[in-house]
């Protein structure tokens, strides 16, 4: 809770009390008389106190800090400068459900492959898995994100005839839902696979490593020595204890993640965060980009929170720890 | 008899207790971990005193206090009759150099990166004490010393170059160094072979007896204390239970404890199987529960109702020989039993 | 749990700290890597030299020159402002290496510097640092460089800036935990006790320390920022004055080189960038198995194909019944019995033998001790019989039959039957003996359930409360997970488990070590007293003689991986054979007689790769004469069933003295 108010008070700063000052770039044109600009500065509070307002017969709080606070407490976030009308909460709101279609499958489609294979290099170590397991992995690993999805989109587009861009097909009329949904899907399938081949690189090493350590357990020696299957002491005894570190990883890379998407989702031109994201920088659109960048910050910082509950969940010794 | 190089005057050492968010809030009263609980003993130039007890008993937080690495929340530590409370930054370091130490886990204390030389020198280096040609002098007899002979074959070695033995050896180089008064060694055979534990503690004994260094030797096993140690300490839950010269302690143990401890003794002989032995129930009390009267009176044998209230008090028994139960002096334990 | 690891895993080599360098050239990866990085760093150093075109200068841009395929003239092709592609990637080389250099070294600084303090100061101070560093953890690195760079505008030395002092935060934090473990090692607390101050202990044990884990994370940090430089040119936060692979990328992107079909504009720049990266990779890889090898143990490798060298079941059979090893007046038939039992490890070096030709019998009922100093080959001799050997060991020859069944060549499945419900362990250290996930009373009924699944999961529970009620566990603490219990209750606990299936024989691998003496006797009595009630044969692993003389009636002693002695407990105390039995028993300390003086057995056991020619305890023997040295002696067999290898009982020798 702390660390979101932080990240509130964080983009606040870094927006206003930058070298360059984009609040004011934004408002700032040079072919406005003195009069309309100072009118646009008022408008936006840009001529109140930063922090705290500390002019006589004025409230100590009447200052752009706690206006900020205020507004977006209500939800607002302003009106982009890109789309002069649109309220930039509105454009978040559309562009996280779209970056959300692609994440989520990524996210899982790659965590389950790349768990599945990493186990599999463990358990078969100094196999041709494991070599293979550990090159792809690497080889992955060395690819950047967007030229991966260049690669693929070049393929995807050239040999299997799938939509290189957007999120559907221009100017298509659909007859159901479904040829709708169909056409999404299209869409879909290449970016969700690039973001789905980085994830998977990434787990396949850290499952291996994982689960290696959790093989040179004692207890799994114990496990064997009971008389237990390969399948039960890796289902009942190393999975589980091998799943423990990838939890906390999972949330903590969410970042790497995100990271990912904004990659894709410019190489596929999907409408999501990431793409905003860029194509405000590229506008100088500041409260969109100041939007972007509190959602995406809020939404990885509540998905470490969350992982450090489940951890506690998981693990007996934490949270005996935490109970004394 | 020589004065006493170190007195410990009624040692107490009590490190706050946990307390969750809850506890303070429902005011549960703060229960401290009473580690060492008045603790007093003298040591002469040239003796062996050792410090028996289990784990919890104390005796490693002791050690930690005469070596300055902790401060006492009670009672004090007099070196050569000064309270080293009382010392300004540059006593308390000269005083260092007259207490030494030895690890229990030689694995653990040496730093694996540094060089046999390197290891017995840090203490010279430190204090700034020696000339390179002098340190390496110096090195070189602390390291015979040692008995790690000829001192040029060990003094550029790595740790892992060394077994358990020659190990514990350079940390005693290391320890000598300085020509210490005092050495503290910290359970330094319990770690190794039970094949070379007797000359390790050969060593020490020949150090103490020849250089007159005064040793606290703090350890969990009696067996090792049989033939090394002038007199003995037992401690129980943070108390010294029973103290006296060795032989004496040994014939004849006064305190319930340090019989039952003295039975459980391993003995060379399959047919003494079936001998007595008065193997105590349960574990060793938490040291921040310490029960009322005797801290020892639930798992003690002979204890008797006044027990439960009276927390007894070390009195003589013998020559320079006291324990601290209300039994002791009131005739033979056993009729109570 | 040292001592476990030490004789049950293959011997270190002694050579394990090498130079890191050196170390690197020795794995392919490590080469190959330096290989790739070197040829880069050479492409960027001698560019001018190299490039076939000036990438910098801007001639006037012909129509015909605009992405033209790979030619004699360009060997790359041309991009869409009709540039050499060639040149703009060899110059492309000089940004990515130089934003990767100098922001590692910004990361590593302020990482390793933060993490120090945190780690070492703790406290407020390091508490808030800490925070500090969790904040930016979490903070999306690449939409945080998007905003800053699109603030500051984007330059080459905001660009490294940003990348730099984003990237720290991982490394703080493990060179926080590193830092935090090393202020509590002995030789810390030993300096600190000399009185020495923080700035030398930082320097002298502290930084030589945690230096390896800078290394190996300088590079990861290097190809890092490659990485996340090329990424945000791409994005078009590239420094608009210089060439860079990934701005390269960029323009091919946003100018439609892609739907040209002119592949040669982008897949250059970024094969380059993989090029790069995967060389620091592999160069990462070798420091990272350098620095932390995981040859170590592996429980679930699959079990090596059986590798006697005596296969033929005949011969095994027949040795078995011509040479009962406790002489014809024995007992009839053993429970167990071993016969030249032999054991090795594979080293990269070549094979090394930690058990050789051990030979036993266990009868019913009977308690062997088998005993020996550290690193003699107890717990690989007793992994060896149950097929536990890690998959780097095997059994080279011998056989060992339980109520006359061959164990090692049962098959898998029977293998497994047999396990737990025939023979089961008390390991060593039950702390990591028990998973820490799963509560004790559960481990024990799954023992209990996995060998008779008619026993129904309510059923197995109770057992399991039962038999943790039996060893002085109370069965409520039966849901609890084992790092609740304290030491002794969690050997109790092995204890319990090791019952579950009612086994015939029990082997405990010294089941009291690192408990308190009255610990000891209270698992010691425990331990005699089921084994009793029971009726189960115990073999006990153990370094003690205290332990042996109170518990066995058998003992075996061990040296160098082979048999010393093994005699009855009562002989074997009162008229030790062997030099090294009697050597063992003066340095051990004896409460009968506390005054006897105590000998230590000069030297150390020989390593498993330096076992010395003849007889093993030779070296340390103050008996050995010449024969010793070359020959290694059989086992003799002497009055009243016992046994001894040692020259000086060969009749021959005793008669020419």
């Amino acid at each position: 809770m702390v660390t979101i108010f932080v990240v509130i008070t964080f983009n606040f700063f870094l927006f206003r009390v930058l070298p360059g000052d984009p609040a004011k770039a934004g408002v700032h044109d040079p072919r406005m008389s003195p009069e309309t600009e100072a009118a646009l500065r008022e408008r936006f509070g840009l001529d109140k106190p930063v922090f705290l307002n500390f002019e006589e017969g004025e409230s100590l709080f009447d200052s752009q800090y706690f206006i900020y606070l205020g507004q977006l407490a209500q939800g607002d976030l302003g009106v982009s400068y890109q789309y002069r009308s649109t309220p930039v909460s509105e454009l978040l709101t559309v562009a996280l459900g779209n970056t959300l279609w692609l994440v989520l499958p990524a996210q899982v489609i790659g965590v389950m492959m790349g768990v599945g294979l990493g186990l599999a290099a463990a358990w078969r170590r100094k196999s041709a898995i494991d070599y293979g397991a550990v090159a792809v992995a690497l080889l992955l690993w060395s690819l950047p994100t967007f030229f991966l999805g260049l690669i693929l989109l070049l393929f995807g587009a050239g040999a299997l005839g799938l939509p290189t861009g957007g999120r559907a097909t221009v100017g298509a009329e659909f007859d159901s839902a479904w040829e709708a949904f169909a056409d999404l899907v299209a869409h879909l399938i290449l970016p969700t696979l690039t973001l789905a081949l980085v994830i998977f690189g990434e787990y396949v090493v850290i499952m291996r490593s994982s689960v290696l350590d959790v093989f040179s357990e004692d207890y799994i020696l114990t496990a064997k020595a009971k008389g237990l299957t390969t399948w039960r002491i890796i289902r009942e005894h190393a999975l589980r204890n091998a799943m423990l570190p990838l939890v906390t990883l999972i949330a903590l890379d969410f970042g790497f993640v995100v990271a990912g998407a904004i990659q894709t989702e410019v190489v596929f031109s999907w409408p999501g965060l990431g793409l905003l994201t860029v194509t405000a920088v590229g506008q100088k659109d500041y409260p969109v980009l100041q939007g972007t960048f509190l959602l995406i910050a809020v939404v990885v910082v509540a998905a470490n929170l969350l992982a450090d509950l489940a951890y506690g969940f998981l693990d007996p010794r934490v949270s005996e720890a935490q109970h004394a | 008899m020589t004065p006493p190089i170190l007195v410990i005057d009624r040692l107490k050492m009590h490190f706050p207790g946990r307390r969750s968010l809850t506890d303070s809030l429902r005011r549960v009263p703060d229960n401290p971990v009473r580690a060492v609980d008045g603790v007093s003993f003298d040591l002469a130039p040239g003796e062996v005193l050792a410090l028996v007890g289990e784990s919890g008993s104390g005796k490693t937080t002791t050690g930690n206090l005469l070596l300055g690495l902790l401060e006492p929340t009670g009672g004090q530590v007099l070196l050569n009759g000064e309270p080293i409370a009382g010392f300004s930054r540059r006593e308390l370091t000269a005083a260092r150099k007259r207490v030494q130490m030895i690890f229990q886990d030689p694995y653990e204390s040496l730093n694996p990166r540094q060089r046999v030389g390197d290891i017995v020198a840090e203490p010279l280096r430190i204090h700034h004490a020696a000339s390179p040609a002098d340190i390496r002098r110096r090195v070189h007899a602390a390291l015979g010393l040692a008995g790690l002979n000829p001192p040029d074959a060990y003094e550029g070695r790595l740790p892992f170059e060394l077994s358990g033995g020659q190990r514990q050896r350079v940390a005693i180089a290391a320890a000598l160094i300085l020509e210490p008064q005092v050495l503290v060694a910290d359970e330094p055979v319990s770690m190794l072979d039970v094949s070379i534990r007797a000359e390790i503690l050969n060593l020490i004994r020949r150090l103490a007896t020849e250089r007159s260094i005064a040793v606290l030797m703090i350890t969990h096993d009696l067996a090792t204390v049989f033939a090394y140690a002038d007199r003995v300490a037992v401690m129980y839950l943070g108390r010294i239970v029973e103290a006296g010269p060795t032989g004496q302690v040994l014939a004849d143990p006064q305190h319930p404890y340090t019989r039952a401890l003295l039975s459980v003794l391993p003995v060379a002989d399959p047919d003494a199987r079936d001998r007595a032995s008065q193997i105590l129930v349960g574990e060793t009390p938490d040291p921040s529960r310490i029960p009322s009267g005797c801290r020892f009176h639930p798992r003690c044998p002979v204890a008797v109702e006044a027990c439960r209230t009276t927390d007894p008090a070390l009195v003589q028994v013998g020559p320079a020989h006291e324990a601290a139960c209300i039994l002791v002096g009131s005739g033979p334990i056993e009729a109570t039993a | 749990m040292t001592i476990v690891v030490e004789s049950a895993a293959p011997p270190r080599a002694t050579t394990v700290r090498r130079g890191l360098v050196r170390g690197v050239l020795r794995r392919p990866a490590g080469i190959a890597g330096l290989i790739m990085l070197g040829l880069t760093v050479a492409m960027a150093v001698f560019a001018p030299w190299i490039a076939p075109y000036d990438p910098y200068e801007t001639p006037p841009v012909r129509i015909e020159d605009i992405y033209q395929p790979p030619s004699a003239e360009h060997p790359l092709g041309t991009d869409d402002g009709g540039k050499d592609v060639l040149s703009q990637l060899i110059y492309g080389a000089r940004v990515s290496l130089l934003v990767g250099f100098v922001a590692a070294i910004l990361s590593l600084g302020v990482g390793s510097a933060i993490g120090l303090i945190a780690g070492y100061r703790g406290g407020r101070l390091g508490g808030t640092l800490m925070r500090i560093t969790d904040f930016v953890l979490v903070i999306p690195a690449l939409a945080l460089q998007i905003v800053l760079v699109a603030i500051l505008g984007p330059s080459l030395t905001t660009i490294i800036l940003v990348i730099g002092l984003l990237g720290w935060t991982y490394l703080a934090r493990l060179v926080r935990s590193e830092t935090l473990s090393l202020r509590e090692r002995r030789f810390v607390t030993r300096a600190r006790a000399v009185g020495a101050g923080d700035g030398y202990i930082i320097r002298h044990h502290i930084l030589p320390l945690v230096m390896p884990l800078l290394v190996a994370y300088s590079v990861l940090f290097i190809s890092l920022a490659i990485l996340e430089e090329s990424t945000l040119a791409f994005i078009g936060l590239g420094d608009p004055t210089l060439i860079s692979w990934g701005k390269m990328l960029n323009f091919a992107f946003t100018r439609g080189a892609v739907s040209a079909g002119a592949w040669w504009a982008f897949l250059p720049p970024g094969l380059a960038i993989v090029w790069v990266v995967l060389s620091l990779a592999l160069l990462g890889n070798a420091i990272e198995e350098l620095l932390n090898p995981r040859l170590k143990r592996h429980y679930l490798e699959r079990d090596r194909a059986d590798r006697r060298e005596v296969v033929d079941r005949g011969l095994v059979a027949g040795v078995l019944r011509k040479i009962p090893v406790g002489g014809p007046g024995a007992a009839p038939e053993p429970i167990l019995a071993v016969r030249g039992l032999t054991v090795a490890y594979d080293t990269p070096d070549g094979p090394l033998t930690a058990v050789r030709d051990l030979s036993f019998d266990l009868h019913r009922g009977q308690t062997v001790g088998l005993v020996g100093e550290s690193g003699c080959g107890k717990t690989t001799a007793m992994l060896a019989i149950q097929r536990l050997l890690p998959p780097e060991g095997h059994v080279t020859a011998g056989a060992v039959m339980f109520e006359g069944t061959d164990v090692l060549s049962l098959p898998e499945d029977e293998m497994r039957a047999f396990r737990w419900t025939k023979m089961a362990m008390v390991f060593q250290g039950a702390m990591n003996a028990l998973n820490p996930v799963r509560p004790v009373g559960q481990q024990v009924a799954e023992a209990i359930r996995v060998h008779d699944r008619t026993i129904s999961g309510q059923l197995a529970d109770r057992r399991a409360a039962e038999l943790l009620e039996r060893v002085g566990i109370g069965a409520r603490r039966a849901e609890e997970y084992p790092h609740t219990y304290s030491g002794g209750m969690r050997q109790r606990a092995m204890i319990a488990l090791a019952l579950a299936c009612q086994p015939r024989v029990i082997v405990a691998d010294e089941p009291t070590t690192a408990l308190d003496v009255m610990i000891q006797a209270q698992i010691l009595e425990l331990l005699a007293g089921l084994t009793e009630e029971l009726e189960m044969s115990t073999i006990l692993i153990t370094h003690d003689l205290g332990v042996v003389a109170q518990v066995c009636d058998e003992v075996v002693v061990m040296y160098g991986g082979r048999l010393a002695e093994q005699a009855a407990a009562g002989p074997l105390f009162h008229d030790p054979r062997h030099p090294y039995t009697t050597a063992l028993l003066q340095a051990f300390p004896d409460a009968g007689s506390p005054d006897r003086a105590l000998h230590a057995i000069p030297g150390t056991p020989p390593q498993l790769d330096a076992m010395p020619a003849g007889c093993p305890f030779a070296p340390r023997c103050p008996h050995a004469f010449a024969r010793c040295g070359v020959e290694v002696p059989p086992a003799y067999e002497l009055d009243g069933d016992r046994r001894a290898t040692c020259f000086l009982l060969d009749p021959a020798e005793v008669r020419s003295r």
